[in-house]
């Protein structure tokens, strides 16, 4: 793992929420699009990029095809669970002080 | 009802290309085989197909297309045609709105690959021009035929020269946007 702070794009953060239970690539896409209501809309080709990094990264794992399943499903790893959460913390470092600092002003 | 048209866009013009099939379908005109130059039409209900074009990446393994592709039609959508990398995707625009890229990141991805493909296809014609141009001036003992082809490859110099700038520009309008946003 590295040791720079990175940001997750749109696309990997939310690919990666909706894999905390097993899911193909369609799957993928509704959950992030019924998330999101409707905002993000992650396209076939961008999520097949997002999830071949993924895949690399070790952040996401592939399953197993069986015969109920003919389409590939994926399932986030404990590494990517850690990313989820060094995220979160720093979304939330984001929030706190874009709240502090606009709250503050319209108090002027 | 069938209708068969000519038409040739370069690689710089792909989405102009892909904003004629949108407007012929929605014109009635369903695009349902492809071999370039030739796009076959059918006659449909308007505006029932959303058309998108992509280049894949000539590295990709037989394996790894097949698998790209699968991953695609799985989402609703189908391919009808391809042409040397380049596939050619339908959706029915009942499904919802159907694009390949939904961030500037992937969308510059596949501008690199269109600027080295357009590349690569320029170092390979200008290295045959090269090697006609040394074979008519060795054997040739009038400058008419070397000047030719001289003449010629000056010619695809320019038009290569403007596909990789068109190919550049749009990369580099991205890329200034992607500083700021993703």
């Amino acid at each position: 793992m590295q040791n720079e702070q990175i940001a997750l794009t749109e696309a990997i953060y939310y690919t990666l929420l909706s894999l905390y239970e097993p899911l193909h690539g369609y799957g993928i896409m509704q959950k992030v699009e019924l998330m999101s209501a409707g905002r993000v809309t992650l396209a076939a080709g961008t999520l097949y990029g997002a999830l071949n990094n993924l895949l690399d990264k070790g952040w996401i794992e592939a399953l197993p095809k069986n015969a109920n399943n003919r389409k590939k499903e994926y399932l986030i790893t404990a590494q990517g669970k850690k990313m989820v959460e060094m995220e979160l913390l720093r979304l939330q470092e984001l929030i706190s002080n874009g709240k502090k600092i606009v709250e503050d002003g319209s108090e002027k | 009802m069938e209708k068969k048209i000519k038409k040739l866009f370069t690689v710089w013009k792909f989405a102009e290309e892909e904003q004629w099939l949108n407007e012929m379908a929605a014109d009635g005109w369903e695009l349902t085989k492809v071999s370039v130059p030739n796009y076959t039409f059918e006659k449909a209900a308007s505006d029932n197909y959303i058309y998108r074009l992509e280049l894949l990446d000539p590295k990709l393994t037989k394996k790894e297309r097949e698998d790209y592709i699968d991953f695609i039609e799985e989402t609703g959508a189908e391919k009808i045609g391809e042409f040397s990398n380049w596939i050619y995707f339908r959706k029915k625009s009942a499904l919802g709105p159907f694009n390949l890229f939904s961030d500037l990141d992937s969308r510059i991805v596949h501008l690199k690959r269109m600027f080295r493909r357009l590349l690569l296809g320029f170092i390979s014609i200008t290295a045959v021009l090269l090697f006609f141009i040394t074979l008519a001036a060795i054997q040739s003992h009038s400058i008419i035929l070397p000047a030719i082809t001289v003449v010629i490859l000056l010619l695809i110099l320019c038009l290569f020269g403007y596909g990789l700038t068109q190919i550049n520009s749009r990369k580099k309008a991205l890329e200034e946007e992607r500083k700021f946003r993703e």
